[in-house]
C-alpha cells in the first residue's frame, strides 16, 4: 500500500509545475494546458483522499469536475481560436490592452 | 520739547519721500526735498543746543513711546539730551547737511543720484538715533542701520561685481561688532534688568557689584570688541580700506561724522561700566597704539589716495581710542569732532581732485595745477595741514596736543612714544600726498571741471572751521565727563617740541624723498624702505585670517538658513514618492505580473488562514 503521504507530494509537485507552466509560458494555449495541469493535480488528491476514507464521494466528485472542466477546455480553446483569428497571436503580453 | 523728534524723524520722512517719489519728480526737486528735511533737522540741532544752555540742567530725558511693558520688563523708545549727544549730533547733522549740499556737484551726471540721497537721510537718521537714545537697545537699533546704510552706500556702483564684494566684505566684518553688542546689551540685561543707560551708571553707583564682577568684565569686553569693529580698529580694521570703492561724498561721510565714530560714542557713553574693570583701558591703549602704528605706516606705503585716506583715518581713530584708554575721554571727543571736520574737507578737496585727474587714483600719476582751482588747493592744503596738526593755525593740532599731553600726564610713557611716532607719521604721509599732488610739476591729465554754488559753499565753511577758528565752535566737554585740564608750562613746552618735530619732518622728508638727498647713498635705508613698502603696502597680513572667518560665517549662516523642519518634511515626500514609485510598478499593464501578483496574495492569504 502507498502512503498518502506520497500522493500528496505527487499532486502538490504536479500542482507546482502547473503553476510554474502557467507563469513561465506567454502562449495562452500553453497557459491553458497549465491550468489543467493544475486542476488534474488537485483531482488526484481528491481520489486519493476518497480512497483513504474508502468513500465513494471523492470519485463522485471527480466525475463532476472533470465534466464541468471538459465543458470550461471547449469555452476556451473556442476563445483561443477567436483570438487566433482575430490577432494572429496568442502572446499573452501582445494581446493585452491594459498597457495602453 | 518733543521738537527733538524731528531731529530724527525729518531725514526719515525724506528717505521715504525720495523713495516713493523717485519716478514722478525731476531731480533737482528731490534733491531740494532731500536737503530740506535736513537742514531742518540741523536747525532743531540747534535750536536744542540752544534750548539745553537755556535750561541748565545735566540732562534731558524725552519719553516718547513705551513699546513694550511686561512686568519688569520695559523698552521705552525715549531720547537723552546731554552735551556729549548733543555736540555729537550736530556734527552729524551739520557734516551731513554738508556732504548732501556737496553730492549734488559731484554726482548730478549719476544716474541714481536719488537713490544716493535717498541712503544718505537714512544713513543721518539712524545715525542720530544711534546718538539720542537713552538705552542700550535702541542704540543697537541704529547700530545695525548704520551697518546696513554704510553697506547700501559702499554698494552703490553695484555694475562692478567687485564693488560688491568689497562691500559685502565691509559689512560682514562690522557686521561682527553687531553680534557682540548684542551678546553685551543680552548680559547687560541680566546684570542689571534694565537697557538704560542712567539706570546702570546708578546701579554702579549705588550698589556693590563685586557680585557680578565677571559678567561686568564680559560686558566691557564684549563692548570694546564691538566698539572696536565698527571703528576699524586693530583686528577688524580690514573693511574700511574696502569701503572706499563707493562714491567719495559716501566715504566722506561714513569716515567723518557717521558711521566709524559710533565705536568712540559708545564706549564714552557707557563709560561707567568701562570704569568699573580698570585693566580694560590698558587693552584699549594697547590696540589703539597698534592700530596707529599699523594705519600710519600703511598709508605711508600706499599708492592709492583714497587707500590713503583710508589708512589715516584708522590710526587718527586710533588717537581717540588711546585718549579714551588714559580716561580722558573729553579729549576723544574734541578729537573726534575736529577730525570730522578736516576728514570731510580732505575727502571734498579728493572728489575734485580725482575727477580733475580723469578718475586717476594713483597719486605718482596725479597733479594738479594751482592757477585755476585755487580754491581746491587751499581747502586740500589748510586739510592735510589740520591732519598732520601743523602749529598755531590748524585745528588738528589743538585736538591732537591735549591727546598727547593727556597721555604724558597719565605717566604711559610707551603709549605717548606710539602716538608721538604716529603723528610724526602722519605728518609723513601728509606730506607725501602734499609733495605729489599739490607742488607735482607733472602733466598727465586734465579735465574741464566747472565748480558751482554746490562745490564752493560746503567747501568753504568746512575750510573755515578747519583752521584754528573751528576750537571756538566744539563745544567744552571737560565738566561733562567731570575732568579737571590745567594749562601749565608743561604743556607748553609739548607744544613747542610737537610742533618742531612736525616742522622738522617737513623738511627731513622733503630732503629725503623728494631731493632724494640720502636715499641714493644709502642702500641700507632703499632697502628698508622697499621691505616696508612690502609688508604694509596691503592688507595682506589678515588676508587669511579673514577668509577663514568669512567662512566660518558663512558656515553658521548656511546652517542657520537650513530650516530643520523643512528636512521632515522633505523625509515624508520621499516615503511618499518611494511607495508610489514601487506601486506604480504594479500598474505597469503587465498581464503577467498582475497574474503573478493575484496568486502570490491569495496564496499567501489562504496560508495565513490555514496556519492560524
Amino acid at each position: 500500500m502507498i502512503s498518502i503521504f506520497y500522493c500528496f507530494i505527487l499532486s502538490v509537485l504536479i500542482f507546482s509545475l502547473g503553476v510554474f507552466i502557467f507563469f513561465i509560458k506567454n502562449n495562452l494555449f500553453l497557459m491553458l494546458i497549465g491550468l489543467e495541469i493544475m486542476l488534474n493535480a488537485c483531482l488526484l488528491l481528491f481520489i486519493v483522499s476518497g480512497n483513504y476514507w474508502n468513500d465513494a464521494n471523492g470519485q463522485i466528485i471527480y466525475i463532476f469536475i472533470i465534466t464541468s472542466s471538459a465543458a470550461e477546455v471547449c469555452v476556451s480553446l473556442s476563445l483561443l481560436l477567436k483570438f487566433y483569428k482575430i490577432n494572429n497571436t496568442l502572446n499573452i503580453n501582445l494581446l493585452s490592452e491594459l498597457k495602453k | 520739547m518733543s521738537i527733538i523728534l524731528s531731529t530724527i524723524f525729518f531725514p526719515l520722512i525724506g528717505f521715504f519721500l525720495l523713495t516713493i517719489l523717485k519716478d514722478f519728480l525731476n531731480k533737482k526737486i528731490l534733491f531740494f526735498i532731500g536737503l530740506f528735511t535736513l537742514f531742518i533737522s540741523f536747525l532743531t540741532s540747534l535750536f536744542s543746543f540752544y534750548y539745553f544752555y537755556k535750561f541748565k540742567k545735566a540732562f534731558f530725558v524725552f519719553n516718547i513711546w513705551n513699546l513694550i511693558s511686561i512686568d519688569n520688563f520695559k523698552f521705552n523708545i525715549s531720547f537723552l539730551l546731554d552735551e556729549l549727544s548733543l555736540s555729537m549730533l550736530i556734527m552729524i547733522t551739520g557734516i551731513g547737511v554738508l556732504i548732501y549740499f556737496f553730492s549734488y556737484w559731484y554726482m548730478y551726471l549719476e544716474e541714481e543720484i536719488i537713490k544716493f540721497f535717498s541712503y544718505i537721510n537714512l544713513f543721518i537718521s539712524s545715525m542720530s538715533i544711534l546718538v539720542l537714545s537713552d538705552n542700550f537697545l535702541l542704540t543697537y537699533f541704529g547700530w545695525e542701520s548704520v551697518g546696513i546704510c554704510s553697506y547700501l552706500l559702499v554698494s552703490f556702483y553695484n555694475e562692478n561685481i567687485k564693488n560688491i564684494f568689497y562691500s559685502m566684505k565691509s559689512f560682514l566684518i562690522s557686521k561682527i561688532s553687531d553680534i557682540f553688542f548684542l551678546i553685551s546689551i543680552l548680559l547687560i540685561y541680566h546684570c542689571f534688568n534694565t537697557f538704560n543707560i542712567h539706570e546702570i551708571s546708578n546701579f554702579l553707583i549705588s550698589e556693590k557689584v563685586h557680585k557680578n564682577l565677571f559678567l561686568i568684565k564680559l560686558i566691557c569686553i564684549f563692548l570694546l570688541l564691538s566698539s572696536i569693529s565698527k571703528s576699524a580698529q586693530f583686528p577688524f580694521h580690514t573693511w574700511l580700506p574696502c569701503a572706499m570703492v563707493g562714491p567719495t561724498p559716501a566715504s566722506a561721510l561714513i569716515h567723518s561724522a557717521t558711521m566709524v565714530t559710533a565705536g568712540v560714542y559708545l564706549i564714552s557713553r557707557s563709560k561707567d561700566i568701562f570704569l568699573v574693570y580698570d585693566q580694560i583701558f590698558y587693552l584699549i591703549c594697547c590696540v589703539s597704539s597698534f592700530s596707529i602704528i599699523l594705519g600710519s605706516m600703511s598709508s605711508i606705503f600706499n599708492k592709492n589716495i583714497k587707500k590713503i585716506l583710508a589708512y589715516s583715518t584708522i590710526s587718527q581713530i586710533g588717537y581717540m581710542f588711546l585718549s579714551i584708554g588714559v580716561k580722558s575721554w573729553s579729549c576723544a571727543i574734541f578729537h573726534l569732532i575736529s577730525h570730522a571736520i578736516f576728514k570731510s574737507l580732505i575727502f571734498i578737496s579728493t572728489c575734485y581732485i580725482v575727477l580733475y585727474n580723469k578718475n586717476e587714483q594713483n597719486i605718482f600719476k596725479m597733479n594738479f595745477i594751482k592757477k585755476k582751482n585755487s580754491l581746491v588747493y587751499f581747502s586740500f592744503l589748510i586739510g592735510l595741514l589740520s591732519l598732520m596738526s601743523f602749529p598755531i593755525i590748524s585745528l588738528g593740532f589743538y585736538s591732537k596736543g591735549e591727546i598727547l599731553f593727556k597721555i604724558l600726564e597719565s605717566k604711559n610713557y610707551f603709549f605717548f612714544f606710539t602716538a608721538f611716532l604716529g603723528s610724526i607719521f602722519t605728518t609723513i604721509y601728509s606730506y607725501r600726498l602734499m609733495f605729489y599732488i599739490l607742488f607735482s610739476k607733472k602733466n598727465y591729465f586734465k579735465k574741464k571741471l566747472y565748480e558751482n554754488f554746490f562745490h564752493d559753499i560746503p567747501t568753504l565753511i568746512l575750510m573755515f572751521f578747519s583752521t584754528f577758528l573751528g576750537i571756538f565752535i566744539i563745544p567744552n566737554l571737560s565738566s561733562f565727563f567731570s575732568e579737571h585740564f590745567k594749562i601749565n608750562n608743561f604743556y607748553i613746552i609739548l607744544e613747542f617740541l610737537f610742533s618742531f618735530f612736525v616742522s622738522f619732518t617737513m623738511l627731513i622728508y622733503y630732503l629725503l624723498i623728494k631731493k632724494k638727498f640720502f636715499l641714493k647713498k644709502l642702500y641700507f635705508l632703499k632697502c628698508l624702505h622697499n621691505c616696508l613698502e612690502k609688508i604694509f603696502k596691503q592688507d595682506l597680513y589678515f588676508k587669511n585670517f579673514y577668509s577663514k572667518l568669512e567662512n566660518l560665517y558663512n558656515f553658521f549662516s548656511y546652517f542657520l538658513y537650513k530650516d530643520i523642519f523643512k528636512f521632515f518634511i522633505k523625509f515624508i515626500f520621499y516615503i511618499v514618492r518611494f511607495i508610489n514609485k514601487l506601486i506604480l510598478k504594479f500598474h505597469s499593464g503587465n498581464l503577467k505580473l498582475y497574474i503573478l501578483t493575484f496568486f502570490l496574495v491569495s496564496t499567501s492569504f489562504y496560508t495565513l488562514i490555514i496556519f492560524i
